[in-house]
């Protein structure tokens, strides 16, 4: 079992190097660097950015750059953020309890909404309610979370019944303890509320299925059979066995625990990890990037391994060890072609003609890619298609949604046509943007926007001084 | 699940266990002897004010200051020896009481004012004042090349250089400071006070052992806030990254009111960071911050809430800022021998009666109407009308005449063939402009200046493109043909030379020149020098109008319009 373990984390090693590697490979690609706010200042002087460039190690090519990264990072020293110039690490710390807090708040509202509600449904089956449940939860499925976080942030600025973001209120620092927690959560209801109702949804789905199975088992017959009342027979002995796949997802959950939510924070304005790993998206300050995509990767395949080693725990018939020599050659796999990946993407980057224009316009490919895909799943789903066409067909319920799923599909395609702004005419600062309580305007008018702007930091020097 | 639970609520508790704040007392410490009194109204202690920003400090070291954001906090807790007045543009004192120029103007006596205190109770004297600069000045002898470099490079070390040659400074006594320019050099009143004191009793040892750079993080801030010695108006009370910044009175502040009263009166000053301008907004205009800078477009929807929340919005004038289109000038090629411009069109931008043509041919009074719903003013100068001091308003105006553009154009040589314009060698005359993305109201004044010049016969391609691309086209690749660009303005001219300067990093059109390119740029470059070197204010100001003159006439940007700035503040 042991050895299990250290064979497992062992693996990871390598995995976190390569995925370093895709990072660093493709940042370097991003047109411009940290430094280019200081190079539109018209007050600083090109020896010191020249200074700064070699302090920050960006006169080296990115490969010399990343050797020297991977070299200290095996020390656990995963470098400094530039903009902040602080310990990449201490950055995480700090984010860390917000995110974690917003994280363990959605899997709990989750779970204890859900799995109640699932149990209902199961044994209210085909009743008005599991049919209600059943309409909510497919509503709550296809709402994207980014649409329910808008609305939500809508709501709470127009009726202020909740804060519009952040973390807590103005004043929370100077109120005693107790106000402080309602506080906390005062701020967390909505962010919690829309990050957790995707997964409510799916959970009682699964929930109400497990349980539905358990409850036809043979065991339930018999222990009815034996005299036990329909109380114990459902929450004593189909509860416990239906509840058994959702000990394994806790492990998944994990992994997504810190890296889960950064839509919803930088939506909600949430100060988490999210939010700090997006804006050194935006700011390309590499380390502080890097340092947070190694943290989720690690996370991803501590989950990973959690699951399945709660998988064996829960269930005594899987043996890990017979199972490792199986998943052992599928990691090597996956080891192999992502190094192979890697590789090949290094080698086509010195090749003269891939250009930076090449990879910048690797989108056509992605593209075509799309398209093969979408034709393999149109393919192999074709026999199970044939089968349920005709019933679908007669069905009008099944015919009406069918044909506008098709309406959907052609929409979806023609989008490009069909918008009134050009596709390339977005800005990636404006993806989140929440609408304004105010005649729904969305539009940022600012002018003198930071990026548009070579703010000399010399003109807030006059800052007046009176009291207000 | 229990687990969970559990540590969830542990995470909630340790969110609330941090350190329980309390409102600062008002300690009556002494004024110091030489407080500065306040023109202004007596007012009563107390309040909060709650601001908001969309940036936020990435740290609080001023060599280390990068953005204006950063700028903006540190400004409230440290001074400097001079300050600008905001509304006359004017040096007045700071933390130095006064100051005298000797007769041959290279020598400046600074008199600090008596009993200044950091926030900690330590005097500030003129060791302070020489740290500081020894902090910027410092240099180190590269090993490899023997060549002397910045020890801790900063963005002072190019102001308080003069012609290459660092300025001196030395202490008289504890109260005495002298500085002495290798040149003559104006501005240096002004110019002195660009760099805040840093308390020598606090940074000293980083000093010594190279590590300056690295103190004062946000690190110091939000563990160690009282490590943040202040001599501003505030120190820092907390800080939370992604949060908020908590700032309390300074009780050593160095300015009172006339009864006496140390200021400022606010108890807390809390600054709100939110995701972005509009995020600023919004707050502000659902009563949740106390005061927001308004964009002209906004003022309207804004305006609506003002009985709601209790808030007004008041008109501040024109923005001190300016805007423009510009177009290449730069003559060369790149290292694969490839010139950066196709050499007809370098021949057209810099063919002043094309600039000016397109500038008469610029409708701007219709974007004033469309884009600002009337709150900006066409633009004719360098200098916004903003920045009062400096501003000229005798430049030449290039109003809306489309019949003269086009005549214009005919008289340079260029011919019109079914309403398409075409140069002298049968080119026809399009070019591509690249449009920064960022900001919403420039895609609509560049569509607008694309239908202009449609009627002038000419075809702008428009292309998005990112800023930071932009930036390296603009300044190091020299590959683009025409862009659209904003600075923010104020100041004193001489603060621009990268700009003016035909030398100049920032010289837009035609940076980094070896000497002057054209004569009005040569004449430009002398206009700079003189008004460096000349210490009376009228003449200074005479030759700053002739460059905004030169530049309005020559058009090598064509300016766009200043919208009128507003400020809600809350009642």
């Amino acid at each position: 079992m042991i050895a299990y373990i250290l064979r497992r984390l062992l693996i990871t090693l390598p995995i976190l190097a390569v995925i370093s590697f895709l990072v660093f490979f493709l940042m370097d690609l991003a047109p411009g660097d940290f430094l280019d706010t200081a190079r539109a200042q018209r007050d600083i002087s090109p020896e010191v950015i020249a200074k700064l460039e070699k302090d920050y190690g960006l006169d080296q090519p990115w490969t010399t750059q990343y050797v020297l990264w991977l070299k200290n990072a095996l020390t656990l020293d995963f470098g400094y953020s530039w903009t902040y110039k602080l310990e990449v690490t201490e950055l995480l710390k700090q984010r860390v309890p917000a995110t974690l807090g917003l994280a363990i708040a959605s899997l709990l509202l989750s779970w204890m909404v859900a799995l109640p509600l699932g149990v209902l449904a199961a044994m209210y089956k085909n009743s008005i309610f599991d049919r209600i449940s059943a309409f909510l939860a497919y509503a709550a499925i296809s709402l994207p979370e980014f649409f329910l976080a808008l609305i939500a942030l809508y709501f709470a600025a127009s009726t202020g019944l909740f804060p519009v973001g952040s973390l807590s209120s103005i004043t929370s620092d100077f109120d005693p303890a107790g106000q402080r927690v309602v506080d906390y959560l005062w701020h967390l209801a909505l962010p919690t509320l829309v990050l957790g109702l995707g997964s409510v949804a799916g959970t009682m789905r699964i929930m109400r299925a497990t349980f539905l199975d358990n409850i036809r088992a043979e065991y339930v017959t018999t222990a009815r059979a034996k005299g036990l009342s329909e109380f114990s027979v459902m929450f004593k002995h189909a509860l416990r066995n239906a509840i058994n796949p959702f000990i394994t997802s806790l492990g998944f959950a994990f992994s997504g625990l810190l890296s889960g939510s950064l839509m919803i924070e930088n939506i909600f304005n949430y100060p988490g990890l999210g939010q700090l790993t997006y804006q050194a998206f935006l700011r390309q300050d590499h380390y502080l990037v890097l340092a947070a995509v190694v943290l989720g990767a690690t996370m991803l395949i501590l989950g990973n391994l959690l699951a399945d080693l709660l998988l064996a725990a829960s269930d005594p018939r899987i043996r890990l060890e017979q199972a490792s020599n199986q998943s052992r050659k599928s990691v090597l796999h996956i080891i192999t072609s992502v190094f192979a990946i890697a590789l090949l993407c290094y080698l086509l980057s010195l090749l003269p003609w891939t250009s930076k224009v090449f990879w910048q316009n690797l989108k056509t490919g992605g593209l075509i890619f799309l398209v093969i895909s979408a034709l393999f799943v149109l393919w192999t789903s074709l026999p199970v298609l044939r089968r349920i066409l005709p019933k679908l067909l007669r069905n009008p319920i099944g015919f009406s949604s069918l044909l506008l799923l098709v309406l959907l599909y052609i929409l979806a395609l023609l989008a490009p046509f069909l918008s009134p702004y050009s596709v390339s005419n977005q800005s990636l600062e404006h993806t989140y943007h929440p609408p304004l309580p105010y005649s729904g305007k969305m539009e940022n008018f600012r002018f003198n926007a930071t990026s548009m702007q070579t703010k000399p930091w010399r003109v807030t020097k006059v800052f007046p001084v009176k009291p207000l | 699940m229990v687990n969970a639970r559990l540590i969830f609520v542990g995470l909630l508790i340790s969110l609330a266990s941090c350190q329980r704040l309390s409102i600062p007392e008002r300690s009556q410490k002494a004024l110091p002897e030489d407080v500065e009194i306040s023109s202004n109204e007596v007012g009563r202690y107390g309040g909060t004010l709650v601001a908001t920003n969309s940036g936020e400090p990435t740290g609080f070291h001023p060599l280390v200051i990068e953005d204006a954001d950063t700028a903006e906090i540190s400004e409230l807790m440290l001074s400097g020896l001079t300050t600008q007045d905001p509304v006359t543009q004017e040096t007045v004192p700071a933390l130095a009481k006064s100051w005298e120029l000797s007769p041959d103007r290279k020598t400046y006596t600074f008199h600090l004012r008596r009993g200044l205190r950091w926030s900690d109770g330590q005097p500030l004297t003129a060791d302070d004042v020489i740290f500081t600069f020894d902090a910027v000045m410092a240099t180190e002898i590269d090993p490899k090349t023997g060549q002397a470099l910045p020890r801790f490079p900063n963005r002072y070390i190019q102001q308080y250089t003069l012609a290459g040659k660092p300025i001196r400074y030395e202490k008289i006594d504890d109260l005495t400071v002298r500085f002495i320019t290798p040149e003559l050099y104006a501005p240096f009143i002004n110019d002195v006070g660009f760099i805040n004191i840093l308390p020598k009793h606090k940074l000293h040892a980083s000093f010594l052992d190279g590590s300056l750079l690295k103190q004062w993080t946000v690190e110091t801030a939000i563990k160690q806030p009282q490590e943040l010695v202040c001599s501003g108006p505030f120190t820092l009370l907390s800080y939370r990254p992604g949060d908020r910044l908590i700032l309390q009175p300074n009780p050593h502040y160095w300015r009172a009111d006339r009864s006496g009263q140390r200021l400022p009166y606010l108890d807390l000053y809390v600054v709100k960071f939110v995701k972005d301008a509009n995020a600023e907004l919004v707050n502000f205009a659902t009563g949740q911050s106390d005061y927001s800078p308004i964009p002209a477009p906004d003022v309207g929807w804004v305006k609506r809430g003002e009985k709601t929340y209790d808030y007004t919005v008041h008109e501040r004038g024109p923005s001190t800022g300016i805007s423009f289109i510009w177009f290449n000038q730069k003559p060369g090629q790149d290292a694969n021998g490839k010139p950066y411009l196709p050499p007809y069109k370098l021949k057209w931008f810099q063919d002043r009666r094309f600039r000016q043509a397109l500038a008469y041919g610029f409708n701007r009074e219709g974007i004033i109407q469309g884009v600002f719903f009337g709150r900006a003013r066409p633009l004719h100068s360098m200098i916004s009308e903003a920045n009062l001091k400096w501003h000229y308003a005798g430049t030449p105006r290039f109003d809306y005449q489309p019949e003269r553009a086009k005549a214009m154009l005919r008289e340079a040589g260029f011919q019109f063939k079914d309403s398409l314009l075409y140069d002298a060698e049968g080119n026809q005359v399009q070019f591509e402009l690249l449009l920064p993305q960022g900001s919403a109201t420039a895609p609509q004044i560049i569509n607008s200046f694309s239908e202009d010049m449609k009627k002038l016969g000419i075809f702008v391609k428009i292309s998005p493109i990112e800023f930071s691309t932009l930036i390296a086209r603009v300044s190091q690749t020299f590959d683009y043909e025409a862009s659209i660009m904003g600075f923010t303005g104020g100041g004193d001219p001489s603060g621009g030379k990268a700009i003016y300067l035909s030398s100049g990093r920032m010289h837009l059109w035609n940076p980094n020149q070896p000497k002057p390119a054209t004569p009005w740029e040569a004449r430009i470059d002398t206009l700079m020098e003189l008004q460096e070197k000349s210490f009376d204010p009228a003449q200074r100001k005479a030759y700053v109008d002739e460059i905004q003159s030169i530049l309005a006439e020559e058009r090598p940007l064509l300016f766009l319009v200043t919208p009128d700035t507003y400020l809600g503040l809350k009642k």
